[in-house]
């Protein structure tokens, strides 16, 4: 690589992590409240900047499951549900324990591949929700990983029967009220949906609920339904924050790929990563 | 006969041989007892795996028995194979799961066939 491209992509990666880290941390009290969430003309609510403005949203919290066997055990505390809680069948739970063993240096994340459901919406350099009613779709656009993009079909369709599996899977959308809802099914087991480890199959089925609760705050929830790993459908979900003022960059995870070491820790490594 | 082999493992490496986070048995296994080639295709529906063994107009069969042991990642085959004259055969393997995290995990087991037995090694196929 160019040691001029070298050093771009350097500078990115530590802008990313440092905004990463910036919004790991708890957000500081607000001195007034957020503005309401801006709204399309038409009354929708808008998952963009307002008017004029730029700006993308960033999690505020990461984990699904609080897991004290946890690699990352202290910063899953936050999560919304204890692993104690999720219907894990045996070798799930015992796969996930084993990740977790590795440092988790096993996840496909690491290896730039695409990652879809949760884990695309905690990407540490933050998503846009781009939503074009005039095509009916929604698009969901990420800058880590392998700088990917979902697309969500507005249009009433119904998911295709004899689906191929895919990274990204089959999406459909509906408004709620002021949420909207993201159905999906259709996936692969070649990458993880979440940080936690927490495997799945290609039964699994997402239910996703975006809610923009004031400008600076994004309530993910989502329900994941998946009888090949689970004896029961589950529920979590992540804080995303709002950041202000500035837009997504080129990232390409392909080059002079550091997650192994930025995410896992320098020494620790798996025989998968290649 | 030549076009006929290439076909068939066309046929198997065209088989879905992505899966490769969800359930550890799933995907496609290969390996070679006693001079024999054994494939292997799994799948996991959420309570038991099934799948067909040595995919072919002669060979092929559904595969028996398969369990998984999650506490130990201890495996168990018991099935039936057929030989290249489509003479059935009763075909045990027993053996642990390694290196789960990976793609190109492995089963390291013991077989037990017609009065023999042997150590295998399946290799499960599939990219990185």
């Amino acid at each position: 690589m160019p040691r001029l491209l070298s050093r771009a992509v350097t500078s990115a990666l530590a802008f990313g992590l440092a905004l990463a880290t910036a919004h790991a941390q708890p957000p500081a009290a607000p001195s007034e409240p957020a503005p309401p969430a801006p709204r399309h003309a038409d009354g929708r609510i808008n998952f963009g900047p307002p008017e004029g403005e730029v700006g993308f949203w960033v999690r505020r919290t990461a984990n699904l499951v609080v897991n004290p066997d946890s690699y990352e055990a202290e910063r899953a505390q936050r999560a919304p549900v204890h692993i104690k809680d999720i219907p894990l069948q045996d070798w799930a739970l015992k796969l996930t324990n084993f990740r977790h063993d590795l440092f988790l240096a096993s996840e496909p994340y690491t290896r730039c591949k695409p990652a879809g459901g949760p884990r695309q919406i905690m990407s540490p350099y933050g998503f846009e929700i781009i939503d074009l009613p005039e095509l009916q779709r929604l698009y969901i656009v990420t800058t880590s990983n392998a700088m990917t993009y979902r697309i969500v079909y507005m249009d009433g369709r119904e998911h295709p029967q004899n689906l191929t599996p895919s990274y990204f899977g089959h999406s459909v959308g509906h408004w709620e009220g002021d949420t909207l809802v993201i159905d999906s099914v259709g996936y692969n087991e070649v990458s993880w949906q979440n940080r936690d480890g927490l495997p799945t199959t290609e039964q699994l089925h997402l239910v996703e609920r975006f809610t923009r609760r004031d400008r600076d705050t994004l309530d993910y929830r989502v329900l994941i339904d998946d009888p090949g790993a689970y004896t029961a459908p589950w529920e979590s979900g992540y804080t995303v924050g709002w950041t202000p003022g500035e837009e997504l960059f080129e990232y390409v995870c392909q080059e002079n790929n550091l997650s192994p070491d930025a995410m896992i820790g320098e020494g620790r490594y798996s025989t998968v990563v290649p | 006969m030549k076009a006929l082999f290439t076909l068939l493992a066309f046929a198997v490496c065209t088989l879905p041989l992505q899966a490769q986070e969800g359930h550890p048995l799933s995907g496609t296994w290969q390996g070679e007892w006693d001079g024999h080639f054994l494939t292997l295709i799994l799948s996991w529906d959420g309570k038991t795996i099934s799948g067909i063994a040595n995919p072919g107009p002669v060979t092929q069969t559904a595969v028996g028995s398969v369990q998984l042991d999650s506490s130990d990642w201890t495996v168990t085959v018991d099935t039936e194979l057929k030989d290249d004259n489509g003479q059935p055969f009763r075909f045990r393997a027993s053996g642990v799961l390694d290196n789960i995290g990976s793609p190109l995990r492995v089963l390291n087991a013991d077989w037990q066939a017609g009065g023999k037995q042997g150590r295998l090694t399946l290799v499960r196929q599939g990219g990185a």
